[in-house]
């Protein structure tokens, strides 16, 4: 494997619980409003968020779903969206990893796919196709220069080309910065 | 510049020569072999082929350890070297490598190397692993075109590639001082010095033609390297997982071809561009054709 390492995720969070500045920068606030909006529904049952970090998106979506769990590698990072959200669950992993049970109807991939490798992408698309066929997934990705061994979109469009065809792929928002994806499951397409 | 080279070496008498040989035909004046606690000929084929060599007893901390001490030694020997290179001893450099290291390095601090399977032994093994093997090289290949091509940086020019591998990796002196080195790690040392130049905000090349050949054992397509994943790959059927990987490459090709044509606006219509062509998703008004789907594209069978 080769994503970025559990110890410099770590040290993203070293001396700080909101290292991208999540909680003042007004284009972090922008792009979760963003979020919200490009939600393909009103309430949902029970959402999946992979890479939650301290919890600002669970903090907006949350209060929209039955249930929600967060999932994120650094602790600093859990205990925050612990105090953000005391409602919601969270959970410590470093993906990619078997994903925790729940009848989710709601997956969401806000900024986490371009730290995982190739192979960590394709691992994702494969587990949440196979268990979660009926879920809207929704994908949140900066459009910027990752720094990491998958450029952002890359790292997208690996994600959108592993899943089988029993979704489909919409764009919901497309900014300079940053775009926001959605993979529909069938039947709410046929619905139409 | 003046270039010093690093081959943390363990038992490696039956390959180190030749590493030593392909830095030296590629003018690469100082190398240096480390040799961690050797009870073969080693050291005196490595200064047989032209390297200074130093002995030491076991290192704790394995490969990480020994290709630190060794870096270290080399930047004290040779005050003057401006780059820091490190390889494999059972790996050996294409030709011109050090050369695209070089040019690399006028605009990054840093350079990995692609790693490429020894041909011979990659050709001997059985016919599924191979395919499998080529197909993620290929979604490699595309992964990093479309990444050059929405994420474009003067120092990371087209074409690059996505290893992050000990096997070939060079530095500027002051860029591997300034993030304090490789760690003494048993394994992934190089992914972690590689995390720590990004988080440092050092830029990172990745050429496609600086090249290190090491065993397949190595590159995760046979048995011994990468061990639980490749002895997963001798037992199990790989056609699923060579009919997912074909289909990954056949859409992201089709999305390559498009950024080739109109550049990064092609990214906005990916969600378009990506679903095989007879998803009737995106295509709800295709009938379903009399004689049914082609085997390859039948929606929800791969």
């Amino acid at each position: 494997m080769t994503g970025v390492p559990q110890s410099h995720l770590d040290a993203l969070y070293e001396g700080t619980e909101d290292p991208w500045d999540f909680r003042r920068s007004d284009y972090e606030r922008e792009r979760f409003e963003a979020t919200l909006a490009a939600l393909p529904g009103d309430r949902f049952r029970s959402a999946l968020e992979l890479g939650c970090g301290n919890g600002e998106l669970a903090r907006r979506i949350a209060p929209r779903c039955d249930a929600y769990l967060g999932l994120d590698a650094v602790e600093t990072a859990v205990a925050a969206a612990r105090r953000a959200v005391p409602r919601a669950r969270f959970d410590l992993a470093f993906l990619p990893c078997c994903l925790p049970e729940g009848e989710h109807d709601l997956v969401i991939l806000s900024e986490i796919l371009y730290f995982l490798d190739p192979d960590g992408v394709t691992d994702l698309a494969l587990q949440i196709d196979a268990r979660w066929p009926q879920a809207h997934l929704l994908l949140v990705t900066y459009r910027g220069p990752s720094g990491n061994l998958l450029e952002c979109e890359a790292a997208l469009a690996l994600f959108l080309a592993s899943l089988d065809d029993r979704r489909a792929l919409s764009t919901a928002r497309l900014d300079p910065a940053f775009r926001i994806d959605l993979a529909a499951p069938m039947a709410a397409v046929t619905s139409w | 510049m003046v270039i010093a080279a690093v081959i943390p070496a363990r038992d490696e008498e039956a390959t180190i020569g030749r590493a030593v040989a392909a830095l030296r035909a590629e003018g690469v004046r100082h190398v240096l072999v480390l040799a961690n606690d050797c009870r073969d000929a080693t050291v005196a084929r490595a200064r047989a082929a032209g390297a200074t060599v130093h002995e030491t007893g076991p290192l704790a901390g394995g490969v990480g350890a020994a290709r630190r001490a060794g870096c270290d030694l080399a930047l004290r020997l040779w005050p003057a070297c401006r780059i820091l290179l490190t390889t494999d001893a059972d790996g050996y450099l294409a030709p011109g490598s050090v050369a695209v290291v070089e040019r690399s390095l006028r605009a990054a601090d840093a350079v990995m190397g692609r790693i490429r399977p020894e041909p011979a032994e990659h050709d001997a093994l059985p016919q599924p692993l191979r395919t499998l093997g080529d197909l993620e090289s290929r979604r490699d290949a595309l992964l990093a075109e479309l990444g050059a091509i929405c994420a474009p940086q003067a120092h990371d020019p087209q074409p690059r590639h996505l290893c992050t591998n000990g096997a070939l990796m060079a530095f500027r002196r002051e860029a591997y001082l300034a993030v304090g080195g490789f760690a003494a790690m048993c394994s992934n040392e190089d992914k972690d010095i590689g995390a720590r130049l990004s988080r440092l905000g050092f830029r990172i090349a990745r050429p496609r033609d600086a090249v290190v050949t090491v065993s397949c054992r190595r590159t995760g397509r046979a048995p011994g390297g990468m061990a639980a994943c490749i002895a997963d790959r001798l037992a199990a059927d790989l056609d699923p997982q060579i009919e997912r990987s074909a289909a990954q490459c056949r859409r992201l090709e089709r999305l390559v071809v498009a950024a080739r044509r109109e550049g990064r606006s092609a990214m906005n219509a990916m969600t378009r561009l990506l679903p095989d062509p007879a998803n009737r998703l995106t295509l709800p008004a295709l009938p379903v054709p009399a004689a049914g789907w082609p085997e390859a594209d039948r929606p929800g069978t791969e």
